[in-house]
């Protein structure tokens, strides 16, 4: 998608929290049930992050256990996940907080540097 | 780590998590693994993985195998297990100081960090990177005479006071002062000056021995009052350069000093009185054959009645000025002897003959120029030579430049080469 962001590989710096790796999931899962390399591929391609293996599964087991996301029946070795109800309420409660972050930083940069 | 190291160690890392994690994961993020090429980082990321799942709850299996603990109990095992570590680490070290893995001096054929030769020509300073220090009264066959505890790593030519008892090394932000007189078996810190913002990146003592100068590079230059090396304090901070600091020089009168910047220039400051240090000119150097080299190397002499002041780059570009009159300095010649460049592993060095009529110029550390200088204006290249027995990285004229110090092509004998 952003060709510009996969410069970012390998750190979270510069994302801050935005690169929480169950944010990354998460959006990652809402157009579709995903399995394991397709969500590293879909997040690198998506946010420039290159989530390592332990990272993603990490991630996706403490998400299974919240009832985030569900785990569906697996395709040769591969099992896809997918998201909840309850997983998109928290996404939605999460991406609410961003913006909320984002419109007072574009108003208060605006406000110091006028851009 | 190589890719199917890093395969076999990620592979062994799932097994490492905790039963029922892996009973639930483990196929899947193998799966996932052959997919995915695993790296260092990988395999760092996973024993991470597999250390917090461990200490999650949640996949600990019915009944826990480890001993409940008391709080003190669990607080001594850590402290325990922290001292454990460090006792393992350090046995670590003193196996390999035993072995020889650690520890100066390394064979100088696997490069040097930094040279200089004493004012008496008797002795040559070498980072190594610790400090060593060489008898070279016998040209043919030098011997070490002591070397540092210490490393001191950076790749800044040292500088001898002119009595030769006292060293100046750059230590990272800070100037060491070392003990030299008797350096058997160890030279012998006398003191550690303030760290300043920039590294130190060029150091020289002043022709009577009270001043020693600092180049920076962060383009400053700090003069130090050195009478008593033990109780070393500022003069003043000289600035307005830009760039590194790359080389200093006095006049053999002391009261110029010249500093010469990566940023192509050389300032001219009068010094004669503390308490009026002036800027009285800036010279500009050629600039560099080839730009894209980063922190062009420069050497400085002053001729000994202290008429001119000659610059080298490390393309070999000579340029003469008469600085009779500092404040208005004249650029007399610019020579262009073609030499090969040094490199970036290479030095430039140069230095007036002790009549003043010749100047050598080293570049690479082994292409000699030698040129007449008969007067201001007249300057001739006579020759041009190779040396054969000294290896790359940085090099030393003796006073005059009758001889040239540097790391051996081979072996860990001190390489000198007499000029004709």
């Amino acid at each position: 998608m952003s060709e510009g962001l996969t410069g970012v590989h390998g750190k979270f710096d510069g994302l801050g929290r935005f690169a929480d790796p169950s944010v990354l999931i998460l959006t990652s899962l809402t157009d579709g049930p995903k399995h394991g390399y397709a969500i590293m591929t879909d997040v690198a391609a998506f946010s420039g992050v290159s989530m390592e293996p332990g990272t993603l599964y990490g991630a996706l087991s403490r998400l299974e256990r919240r009832g985030w996301v569900r785990p569906l029946a697996t395709q040769e070795r591969r099992r896809p996940y997918e998201i909840t109800a309850a997983g998109q309420e928290v996404l939605a409660g999460q991406v609410a907080a961003m913006q909320q972050i984002v419109r007072v930083a574009r108003q208060r940069t605006a406000t110091a540097f006028g851009t | 780590m190589g890719p199917p190291l890093a395969a076999r160690l990620s592979r062994f890392l799932v097994g490492c998590y905790p039963r029922r994690w892996r009973q639930r994961f483990a196929a899947e993020l193998l799966e996932v693994l052959d997919q995915h090429r695993p790296t260092a980082r990988t395999v760092l990321n996973l024993w991470a993985g597999a250390v917090s799942a461990h200490l999650d709850p949640a996949w600990r299996a019915g009944r826990h195998p480890m001993i409940r603990l008391r709080r003190w109990a669990r607080v001594l095992a850590a402290v325990a297990a922290v001292l454990l570590v460090f006792a393992v680490g350090f046995g670590f070290l003193a196996w390999q100081d035993e072995q020889g893995n650690m520890g100066p001096p390394m064979p100088l054929s696997d490069g040097v960090f930094g040279m200089a030769f004493s004012p008496d020509g008797r002795t040559v300073a070498v980072i190594n990177p610790s400090l060593e220090l060489w008898d070279v009264a016998d040209r043919a066959h030098p011997k070490r005479l002591g070397y540092s505890e210490g490393d001191i790593v950076t790749g800044t030519d040292p500088a001898f006071s002119p009595d030769g008892r006292v060293l100046a090394t750059a230590g990272g932000r800070t100037v060491i002062l070392w003990n030299v007189a008797d350096p058997t078996p160890r030279p012998t810190e006398i003191a550690v000056l303030p760290a300043y913002p920039g590294g130190v990146n060029a150091l020289a003592f002043s022709p009577d021995g009270r001043t020693l100068a600092s180049g920076y590079d962060d383009g400053e230059v700090v003069l130090w009052d050195a009478a008593d090396p033990a109780r070393v304090t500022r003069i003043a901070t000289l600035t307005g350069q830009a760039g590194d600091i790359t080389a200093l020089a006095f006049s053999p009168g002391g009261h110029l000093l010249a500093s010469a910047s990566a940023g192509g220039t050389v300032a001219l400051w009068d010094i004669a009185g503390p308490a009026r240090i002036t800027h009285l000119a800036t010279l500009t150097l050629p600039p560099p054959a080839s730009p894209a080299q980063p922190g062009p190397d420069v050497a400085l002499s002053f001729s000994p009645d202290g008429q001119l002041l000659a610059s080298a780059n490390d393309d070999g570009i000579v340029v003469l000025w008469n600085v009779a009159d500092p404040a208005q300095p004249a650029r007399i010649a610019t020579l262009h002897p073609n030499v090969p460049p040094a490199g970036p592993s290479g030095d430039v060095a140069l230095a007036f003959s002790a009549g003043g009529h010749t100047l050598t110029m080293i570049v690479g550390s082994s292409t000699v120029t030698r040129f007449n200088v008969t007067g201001p204006g007249a300057v001739t290249r006579i020759t041009t030579s190779t040396l054969s027995n000294i290896g790359a990285g940085p090099v030393a004229f003796s006073p005059g430049g009758r001889t040239v110090a540097g790391a051996p092509a081979a072996g860990d004998t001190l390489a000198l080469s007499p000029l004709p």
